[in-house]
Parts: structure tokens; sequence; C-alpha cells
């Protein structure tokens, strides 16, 4: 269906079907670089922030004992938003 | 590149940060600040073509750029690319360019990345072999 909308080319390779999308690759390699700027863009800012917070506070502002803020950063997963086309595994196997 | 400008993709994202443009700086130059935002592993030799390359986690893509432009605290150039894509491929190292510059605002700073050169036509697409997809995965690559 897809191959007959001339959405998707299907190639042979060994026992696998490899599929090779036209627009919507694209939108997807978009959509992933896009998430994935907005991600480590964020990180960066926070980290940023908290190094000068770091570098500006008198050593002894902490409390004894009181740990330092922590930032967790929201995970982002290449593979969840694009599990197979954007990149290859490391190993060709 | 033989495409014309007009048929590339660009992404364009700005942040504003409450630190200095030289400590923004130093995320982009130095490994051991780098690997607290970006990856986790970093190979920066942060002069024009120098290695721009990072691990993104450990199973996953690995960034193969280098430095094209560097003027400090102000503006960044390097290409980017996954470096296990073939040359001639969508995002090859090499194939883009990520430009980000600096501005003094407010005490802190504005950041303005511009990711460029990005395919953007299905006919570029087709061209250049786009990624693949493998058996079953297209539907939900797709959904």
């Amino acid at each position: 269906m897809l191959c007959d909308a001339g959405l998707v080319t299907v190639r042979a390779d060994g026992n696998r079907r490899m599929y090779r999308t036209r627009a919507e690759g694209l939108a997807d390699m978009w959509r992933y670089l896009d998430e994935m700027w907005t991600d480590r863009l964020g990180r960066l800012k926070a980290v940023a922030e908290r190094a000068e917070l770091t570098a500006a506070a008198p050593a002894d502002s902490s409390p004894a004992g009181s740990a330092p803020p922590v930032f967790s950063p929201p995970v982002f997963s290449p593979s969840a938003v694009f599990p197979s086309a954007l990149f290859r595994p490391k190993d060709p196997s | 590149m033989s495409e014309s400008p007009a048929t590339l993709h660009i992404i364009e994202q700005r942040v504003h940060i409450s630190a200095s443009p030289a400590t923004v700086w130093s995320l982009w130059t130095e490994p051991s600040r780098m690997v607290e935002w970006w990856g986790t592993e970093a190979q920066l030799d942060p002069r024009p073509e120098g290695t721009f390359r990072v691990v993104m986690e450990p199973a996953g893509p690995v960034m193969s750029g280098a430095y094209v432009s560097l003027e400090p605290f102000t503006r960044l150039v390097f290409s980017f690319g996954w470096e296990a894509n073939a040359p001639g491929e969508p995002l090859a190292p090499g194939s883009t360019m990520v430009e980000v510059t600096l501005t003094p605002a407010g005490g802190g700073t504005d950041l303005l990345l511009v990711h460029r050169q990005l395919p953007a036509t299905h006919a570029d697409a087709h061209a250049q072999g786009w990624a693949l997809f493998v058996g079953q995965r297209l539907p939900a690559a797709l959904g």
C-alpha cells in the first residue's frame, strides 16, 4: 500500500526488507534534531547557571552537611523518538 | 554540496541563560563541561578543523564533526553528522552545519543555535538514499 502510494520503496537485503521513506523520514529527522536541541540546550542552560552560582557563592554559604541541589534532566532517548533510521548502531553486525 | 540553499531545511532555537558568555562558551569547548549536558563522552579540539566528537549515550549515535570557526565567547560554527552514516547519506559527517551565537543580554547570555543544510525535499531524500527502516519498525516509526 505504502509502496503503491509512492511513499516508501522496498528492496531486498538478504532476509530483511529494507524500507526507504521520503517525506516521513525527513519530517522525523527534523523532529528528532529539534527535540534533541531543545533537550540539550535545556541541560546546557541548567549546567551553565549552576556553574555560575557555584562560582559566585562564598565557600561557607552552604550549611554544613547540606547537599547542593541536583539537576535531573529529563531523559532524552534517541531510540524512543526514532528507532532505527537516523543513526546506525555502532556495531556493524 | 550540489543542492541549492532553497532546498535545505533549517532548525533555529533560542534560549536565555543566566550565566556569562564565557561560561556558556566553555560548555561548547571543554570536554569535561560538555559531558555535563550533551553526551557521555566528548573529544574536542577547539580550533578551526579541530575534532568535535560527542558520544550521545552509551548505545546511541556518535556525533562526528569538526570546528569550523571560533570567535571566543561570541560565535561558534561546527559541522554535524552521525559517525556511522556514509558519505552522501543525510547527516553524514560534514554534511550539516551548526552555528551558535552568544550575545550578552540582561546580565546573562542569549544563545541562538541554527542547524543548517538539512535536506528538505522528497527528491533530495530519494536521491541521497534516505535512512532505512527495517521490517516491522516501519509502522511504529510512521505512527
